[in-house]
């Protein structure tokens, strides 16, 4: 035990005196085998980070207001969360200062979430099979006749399973903004609507509604009891 | 064993401060070994954090895509972004504080390391009243709750229909879906919401007097809110745990620091309470413009 023998805390050794660290570099060349001298975070660099992180936080809520499409808003506020993600990692975390292993744990730990969110978002864009649409939702899981094998199976070289005209997320995209439409026209009729109650208190008339989506007047109010043809 | 004797000695001067007594554990070659293989536990625990949070964020996106009609409104009829704002600026804060007590400690300055910790302790405990008093107690009140519990019908009932057909819609809506016998997964906006949507001119005519949390009061309630408050919830109280775990960390972390316990070869609970602070943290750098403001 020749390494415990004159110091715990091994200082004294240089790296060629000792068997065990000879060829090695056990330490941070920059702490130059002084341990009473760790790295010491510097100041501004901290402050700044802070002053950035706050920065972009204004921004972010910013750019929740612009006029773009979801799928920007989304982009942009997940693109200013990784860069906010990344700084309070660099700095505040001294990944930047850290030997990289570090580093390694949390890259390959956002890998695993890449690949979890990932495959799961592709699995949903693959999904093809269903416009099932029941009570205005979207019926996920296939539908229950290919379950319960009354239609071919699924061949190689070809696919006798009728394919729905897109995914269930366009799907539901085009549900949304179809959603969207009714309601402004809705919104449009009701105010027309209630300018002719205020005149001639005619009651409701519900005949001849062009906002009425006819997507909701599905009979069915329990589809879950459907049985499996 | 000369080692055990030196450390022995060490322990028993009790003019020196516990961090000037402190000796690196003997199965470790250096101190500076100690630290590091102790820091980089932690980071191996922090790994698990994020995949245990992109659970949340992959339903989050999932439900997102199956169901885009109202999860926008969702979010801007019931949450408000000025609270998570708020909440946002306060837990940058508080990790700056944390640090600044780092590197109080680097210095050897001990009533430095108290001070910033008593700053980050105000944070986190300002994050949880604000997300407990001004968020979660608001929609306990009024039913916005994950699963089976969730029910907005006092939003439904207090609305002004304009047409009187509506409330009587709304009403024996509200009737089917509290006898046993109707489905237990659907829920009384489902009630409400078909029975609307059947005589979709009424629908329209919906307004909310009570907006919820929210400052955007003039998005209307739709049928999957249930879901983005389902999401909603579990991420954020997963989260309000992990901020508590850091309030019960940084109070052991305060006592050590009072007790001389850090100094500066010898601050690894603080450094590793600093690196789980700063992964809640970036969880809610995260959380927030998804929830609140997207």
């Amino acid at each position: 035990m020749s390494l415990h023998d004159h110091d715990p805390d091994n200082t004294h050794i240089a790296p060629g005196d000792d068997p065990l660290t000879e060829g090695k570099v056990w330490e941070d060349p920059h702490h130059e085998h002084d341990h009473d001298h760790h790295h010491v975070i510097p100041f501004w660099p901290m402050f700044n980070t802070f002053i950035a992180l706050l920065g972009l936080t204004v921004v972010t809520v910013w750019a929740s207001g612009i006029p773009v499409s979801e799928f920007w808003h989304l982009f942009i506020a997940l693109f200013i969360a990784v860069i906010k993600a990344a700084l309070v990692c660099g700095y505040f975390m001294h990944l930047k200062y850290d030997k990289p292993l570090n580093s390694i744990v949390l890259l390959s730990s956002i890998f695993g979430v890449i690949l979890f969110i990932g495959f799961s978002m592709l699995d949903l864009n693959a999904r093809g099979w269903d416009d099932h649409r029941v009570r205005g939702e979207i019926h996920t899981g296939g539908r229950l006749e290919l379950r319960a094998g009354s239609l071919p199976p699924f061949e190689r070289g070809g696919d006798p399973r009728p394919k729905a005209p897109m995914n269930i997320v366009d799907l539901a995209r085009q549900h949304a903004e179809q959603l969207h439409a009714n309601e402004h026209a809705a919104e449009a009729h009701s105010e027309h609507q209630a300018d002719d109650q205020a005149e001639s208190h005619t009651g409701n008339d519900h005949s001849n509604d062009p906002a009425a989506p006819d997507q909701n007047n599905h009979s069915d109010p329990a589809p879950e009891s459907d049985p499996p043809a | 064993m000369t080692a055990a004797s030196t450390n022995d000695a060490a322990h028993a001067d009790a003019n020196l401060k516990p961090h000037e007594r402190y000796v690196h554990g003997h199965h470790w070659r250096s101190a500076a070994d100690e630290f590091e293989g102790g820091k980089f536990g932690m980071w191996l625990f922090l790994s698990t954090e994020l995949l245990l949070f992109s659970g949340f964020f992959c339903a989050y996106f999932v439900f997102r895509m199956l169901y885009p009609e109202n999860w926008h409104t969702a979010s801007a009829y019931y949450l408000n972004w000025k609270i998570g704002f708020a909440n946002t600026i306060v837990l940058l804060l508080s990790s700056w504080t944390v640090v600044m007590s780092i590197r109080a400690a680097q210095l050897g300055r001990r009533n430095e390391i108290l001070a910033w910790l008593g700053i980050t302790q105000l944070c986190a405990l300002f994050f949880l009243v604000v997300k407990l008093g001004w968020e979660y107690w608001p929609k306990i009140q009024k039913s916005e709750l994950p699963g089976a519990n969730f029910n907005y019908a006092p939003h439904a009932l207090n609305t002004t229909p304009a047409d009187p057909a509506a409330a009587d819609i709304i009403a024996s809506a509200g009737s089917a879906a509290i006898t046993p016998a109707s489905h237990s997964s659907i829920t009384l906006i489902d009630h409400a919401n078909i029975a609307l949507a059947n005589h979709a001119d009424t629908a329209a005519t919906i307004i909310p007097v009570a907006a919820g949390g929210g400052d955007h009061g003039h998005f209307t309630p739709g049928p999957h809110d249930q879901i983005f408050l389902s999401v909603y919830w579990v991420a954020t109280a997963t989260h309000g745990v992990h901020v508590l775990v850091g309030i019960i960390v940084f109070a052991l972390a305060m006592w050590k620091a009072y007790k001389f316990h850090f100094g500066p070869k010898n601050y690894l609970f603080l450094e590793n309470a600093g690196l789980y602070w700063h992964v809640v943290d970036i969880i809610w750098i995260f959380l927030f413009p998804l929830l609140y403001l997207v």
